[in-house]
C-alpha cells in the first residue's frame, strides 16, 4: 500500500501478546455499546405527556399503583389519577399511548406489571375497531424499556425504517444532537399527572353526536384475539380486567354491539360500554362544556369522568395505598395549579 | 448499494466472510459474481454492457499480445474505438448533438438530431478507462494479455472500485488476483480505519456541507458574493470529502479482502501550485491521462507550444470525462489555463520566491502559506464551474464575487441552511481533516497499538452515528462522482 497516515504495524510488534489486544478490543466493544445505549436515550425526545410516558412511569415507587389504565388518547386525556386519589385514596396511573393499537396495549400491560402489582387494569377498546398498524406505533414502542416485550412488539408490529429506528433509536433521532439541552441529560422524575395529559378549552360540540363504530371483519377478528390474550393474561395474574368504551362521539351499535357483547360474555373480564348516551347522564356530562373535541374531554369532563370512575372503584372495595402519600399530594396540587392557570 | 448504507456494510461483511471461507480456486469467481450483483443493484441491464466491454478488451488484449494474429495496432485500435464509442454514445451523444445543433443554428442551418433519453450507466467512465488502460498496457508490453477471463473480468468489475474508482492499473491489480490471501485480522483492522474515516468524511462532512452548498447554489441569483464564496469553499470541501471518502471506503473494503488499491488523494488542498494540486487530486485519473494521453502526445518534450497544447488537450478531456457539459469543459480548460499561466509567470515569480526563502524560516513559512492559500483560492474559482448548472449561472456567480469589495460582509446565516451548532461541528471536523491531511502531506506515519487504534475507531463511529447524515426521512446523497 502507498503511504498511509496511520499504521498499526509498530504497535502490533510492541504490544506484548494477544491478551492486551483482546483486552483493548473488549473495552472498545463495551464502550461502544455503552455509548449506543446512553446516546440513544439522550437523543430520544423527552416524553412528558400525550402518553407513552414510560420513563416517568418507571419512577413510580415499586408496587404502589392500585389501578393501571391502558388505551389510546381517550385514556390519557380523559382520566385524572390525581382526582381519583383525592376522592378515594386509590392510586392509579395512565399508561396509554397515542392511537395505541391492541397488540401494543398487550405489550404495555405485560411490561407495566413488571414494576407494579395492580388490582385492576382498565383497557379502553376503541382500538378494537381500528387497523392494527398506524403511524403512532413507533412512538408507543420507542419509549418502552428494553426487554422481550419491546423487542417482540417492535419486530411484529413494524417494518422497514420504523423497525430499524426502534431497534436502533439513533437511526431515527440522532439528528436531534443540535437541539439537546441540559434537560435531555437529566434522569426522568415521577409524572406530576400520573400519565394524564391536561387539556383545557372546548370546541363547538354540536358534532359530539353519535358516529357509529365500524370495522372490517378481518381487523375485528384479529383484534378480538388480542383482547382474548389480554383477558387471559389478567386472568392468569388474578388481576381484575375492565374493558370499556370511552364516552364520546363513537357509538357501538347494531350487529357489532351484539358481537362485542357476545365476546365479552365469555371473557373473565368485564365490559363497560360508556359510549351510550344514557351513560352520559350517569357521569353528569355536559356536551357543551366538557369536551375538548369529539373524542376527548377537557379537564372539566375528565374530572367528572374520573370522579365517577373513583366512585366505581371504591364501591369495589379497593384498599387505599398510603405508601406514597407525599407524591400524590404533589400531584393533587399540580392538578389544582394547572386548573387555576387554565380555567 | 451505496457505500454509506447499511446494505453495503452487510454486503461487505458477507463478502469478506465467504471470501475467506471459500477455497482459493473459487474465490475470484465468487468475487466476480458479487461484483456483478453489486453493479446490478443499480441497473441489471447495464451489467451486460460492462460484460460486453470486458469481453471486447479481454479479446483484444489476447489478440494484441499474441504473435500469431499479428496486427497488434489493429486490435488495440479496435478496442479503443469500440469502448470509446460506447462511452460516447451513453455519455456524450446527447450533449454533442445538442451542441452541434446549437452551433449550426448560429449559421442558419437547423439540424434535428435524434435525442436518446438514456440513463448513464454507473461507473462507465471508470471501468472503460481501466479496461482501456489494460489494452494499452498489453500493446506496450507492460503486462501480458491476461488469459484467465474470470480474473480479467474481476479486474474490470472488482466491486470496491467499480463505480467510482480509483482507476486501477493492470500491472498493479492483475497480479493480486493470482495471490492467495490468507485470512488475517491485521488486514481487517487495516481496512477498518480507511472505511471508517471514509464514512466520516462522506456522512459527517460532505453531506452536511451539501446542505449549505445546495441551498446557496439553488438560489444563487439572490445570494451575496460572500455567501456564494462561502458556499463555493464548502463545495470544494464537499467534493473532496465525498470523493476522498469513497476512495477510502474502496481501499479499506479491498484491504479487508487482502487487496491493495492505489491512494487516490494526497492532501490536495495543501498543494502550493495548481500543478501540485493535480498530482495530489484524483491521482488515478491524473496519472492515467499523463501515461496514456499526455506523454503519447509528446508531453513536454516537443517544445513549449506543444507542451501547452498537450496540457490544454489533457485538461479539456479531463473536464469532459467528468461530465458531458460545457461547464465541465470550461472547468478543464480553466485548470489547463492555470497551468500554462503558471509556467508563463514562473520567471517573474521565481526570483521573488527565492528572496523570501532567503529571509529565513519564518518568511519561507509565510511564503508556503501564501502559496497554499492562493492555490486553494484558484481551485475554488474553478469549482464554481464544476458546481454550476450552466455557464450563465457560473458567470453570474463570478460577477457576484467581483462585487464583494463593495458588498461588505453580508452573510445571512439562514441562507446557508446550517444552524450554528452544525456550522461549528463542520468547522471542527474540517480542522480534524486538515490536521490529518497535514500529517499525510508531511509524510508522517503514526504507528500505534490497539488501545489508540480502537479509540480512534470509537471516535469515528460515534461521530458518524451522532453527526452523520442518515436515518429516517433522510434522502441519502449519492456520491458526487457516481455521475461520472
Amino acid at each position: 500500500m502507498q503511504a498511509c497516515v496511520f499504521s498499526s504495524e509498530k504497535g502490533e510488534k510492541n504490544m506484548g501478546g494477544k491478551k492486551r489486544k483482546g483486552a483493548a478490543f473488549f473495552c472498545f466493544t463495551v464502550v461502544l455499546l455503552l455509548f449506543l445505549a446512553i446516546s440513544s436515550q439522550v437523543v430520544l425526545p423527552k416524553r412528558e405527556n400525550y402518553g407513552a410516558v414510560w420513563d416517568m412511569y418507571l419512577k413510580e415507587p415499586k408496587q404502589s399503583v392500585d389501578v393501571l389504565l391502558f388505551g389510546s388518547s381517550v385514556v390519557y386525556c380523559n382520566v385524572i389519577p390525581a382526582v381519583i386519589y383525592e376522592e378515594t385514596g386509590i392510586s392509579s396511573f395512565v399508561m396509554a399511548g397515542p392511537d395505541q393499537t391492541l397488540p401494543v396495549t398487550l405489550s404495555y400491560i405485560k411490561e407495566a406489571v413488571k414494576t407494579q402489582d395492580p388490582s385492576v387494569i382498565f383497557v379502553e377498546i376503541s382500538a378494537l375497531f381500528y387497523p392494527r398498524e398506524n403511524d403512532s406505533v413507533k412512538v408507543n414502542l420507542c419509549y418502552m424499556p428494553w426487554g422481550w416485550n419491546r423487542v417482540e412488539a417492535s419486530w411484529s408490529q413494524t417494518t422497514g425504517e420504523e423497525r430499524l429506528g426502534l431497534f436502533f433509536p439513533l437511526y431515527a433521532y440522532h439528528d436531534r444532537w443540535k437541539e439537546l439541552t441540559a434537560k435531555d441529560f437529566l434522569p426522568a422524575q415521577p409524572d406530576p399527572f400520573a400519565g394524564y395529559t391536561f387539556l383545557s378549552g372546548e370546541k363547538q360540540q354540536a358534532a359530539v353526536q353519535g358516529i357509529t363504530l365500524e370495522t372490517t371483519e378481518d381487523v375485528f377478528q384479529q383484534n378480538l384475539l388480542t383482547l382474548q390474550e389480554i383477558d387471559d393474561f389478567c386472568k392468569d395474574r388474578e388481576i381484575r380486567c375492565v374493558f370499556y368504551l370511552s364516552p364520546g362521539a363513537q357509538r357501538l351499535e347494531g350487529e357489532l354491539k351484539t358481537k362485542v357483547e357476545a365476546f365479552f360474555a365469555q371473557c373473565s373480564g368485564e365490559f363497560w360500554d360508556l359510549s351510550q348516551e344514557d351513560q352520559w347522564q350517569l357521569l353528569s356530562l355536559n356536551v357543551e362544556e366538557d369536551f375538548f373535541d369529539q373524542r376527548h374531554f377537557n379537564w372539566h369532563g375528565a374530572e367528572k369522568f374520573s370522579l365517577w370512575l373513583g366512585e366505581e372503584l371504591s364501591n369495589q372495595i379497593l384498599s387505599e395505598n398510603q405508601e406514597d402519600a407525599a407524591l400524590w399530594q404533589q400531584r393533587i396540587e399540580a392538578y389544582q395549579k394547572a386548573k387555576e392557570e387554565n380555567p | 448499494v451505496n457505500f454509506n448504507s447499511l446494505s453495503y456494510l452487510l454486503f461487505l461483511v458477507i463478502n469478506v466472510a465467504v471470501y475467506y471461507i471459500l477455497p482459493y480456486r473459487l474465490r475470484n469467481g465468487f468475487l466476480l459474481l458479487s461484483s456483478y450483483y453489486f453493479y446490478m443493484c443499480w441497473n441489471p441491464v447495464y451489467a451486460l454492457l460492462m460484460l460486453f466491454s470486458t469481453a471486447v478488451t479481454y479479446g483484444c488484449g489476447r489478440l494484441t499480445g499474441s504473435a500469431v494474429w499479428g496486427k497488434r495496432k489493429l486490435w488495440v485500435g479496435f478496442s479503443l474505438f469500440l469502448n470509446l464509442s460506447i462511452l460516447f454514445f451513453f455519455k456524450y451523444y446527447n450533449f454533442a448533438a445538442d451542441t452541434l445543433g446549437k452551433l449550426l443554428s448560429l449559421t442558419g442551418v437547423f439540424l434535428e438530431l435524434p435525442d436518446f433519453s438514456i440513463l448513464l450507466p454507473v461507473g462507465i467512465s471508470f471501468y472503460t478507462f481501466q479496461a482501456l488502460g489494460y489494452t494499452i498496457d498489453v500493446y506496450r508490453g507492460t503486462v501480458e494479455g491476461e488469459k484467465n477471463f474470470i480474473r480479467y473480468a474481476l479486474f474490470v468489475s472488482f466491486f470496491p472500485q467499480l463505480v467510482a474508482g480509483p482507476i486501477e492499473r493492470s500491472d498493479h491489480m492483475l497480479g493480486q488476483f493470482q495471490e492467495k490471501h490468507k485470512f488475517s485480522l491485521k488486514a481487517i483492522e487495516e481496512g477498518m480505519l480507511p472505511v471508517l474515516w471514509g464514512l466520516f468524511l462522506k456522512m459527517v462532512l460532505a453531506d452536511n456541507l451539501a446542505v449549505m452548498v445546495n441551498k446557496v447554489y439553488d438560489a444563487s441569483a439572490r445570494r451575496s458574493g460572500w455567501e456564494l464564496l462561502l458556499a463555493t469553499a464548502g463545495f470544494g470541501f464537499q467534493v473532496y470529502c465525498d470523493f476522498y471518502g469513497y476512495s477510502l471506503i474502496a481501499r479499506g473494503s479491498a484491504r479487508m479482502l487482502g487487496f491493495s488499491l492505489m491512494d487516490n488523494f494526497n492532501a490536495p488542498y495543501l498543494s502550493r501550485s495548481i500543478g501540485e494540486f493535480w498530482r495530489r487530486w484524483h491521482i488515478s485519473l491524473s496519472s492515467w491521462f499523463r501515461d496514456y494521453l499526455y506523454i503519447p502526445l509528446g508531453g513536454n518534450r516537443k517544445g513549449k507550444g506543444k507542451k501547452w497544447r498537450n496540457i490544454l488537450v489533457v485538461f479539456s478531456l479531463s473536464g469532459l470525462w467528468h461530465g458531458a457539459g460545457l461547464t465541465y469543459l470550461a472547468w478543464g480548460v480553466l485548470n489547463g489555463g492555470y497551468q500554462i499561466i503558471s509556467y508563463l509567470t514562473m520567471p517573474l515569480r521565481k526570483p521573488w520566491q527565492e528572496k523570501w526563502k532567503q529571509k529565513g524560516k519564518a518568511a519561507a513559512g509565510c511564503l508556503a502559506v501564501w502559496q497554499t492559500a492562493a492555490t486553494f483560492f484558484f481551485t475554488l474559482l474553478a469549482w464554481v464551474l464544476f458546481r454550476a448548472s450552466s455557464l450563465s449561472q457560473a458567470g453570474q456567480i463570478y460577477l457576484q464575487f467581483l462585487q464583494i469589495p463593495w458588498q461588505g460582509l453580508s452573510i445571512a446565516p439562514r441562507a446557508l441552511g446550517l444552524s450554528l451548532p452544525e456550522g461549528i461541528m463542520v468547522l471542527c471536523c474540517l480542522a480534524i481533516l486538515w490536521a490529518v491531511d497535514f500529517l499525510k502531506w508531511k509524510g508522517k506515519v503514526f504507528s500505534f497499538g490497539p488501545w489508540v487504534r480502537y479509540a480512534v475507531w470509537f471516535l469515528l463511529i460515534a461521530g458518524i452515528l451522532i453527526f452523520g447524515s442518515y436515518g429516517s426521512g433522510y434522502d441519502p446523497q449519492a456520491f458526487v462522482y457516481f455521475q461520472f
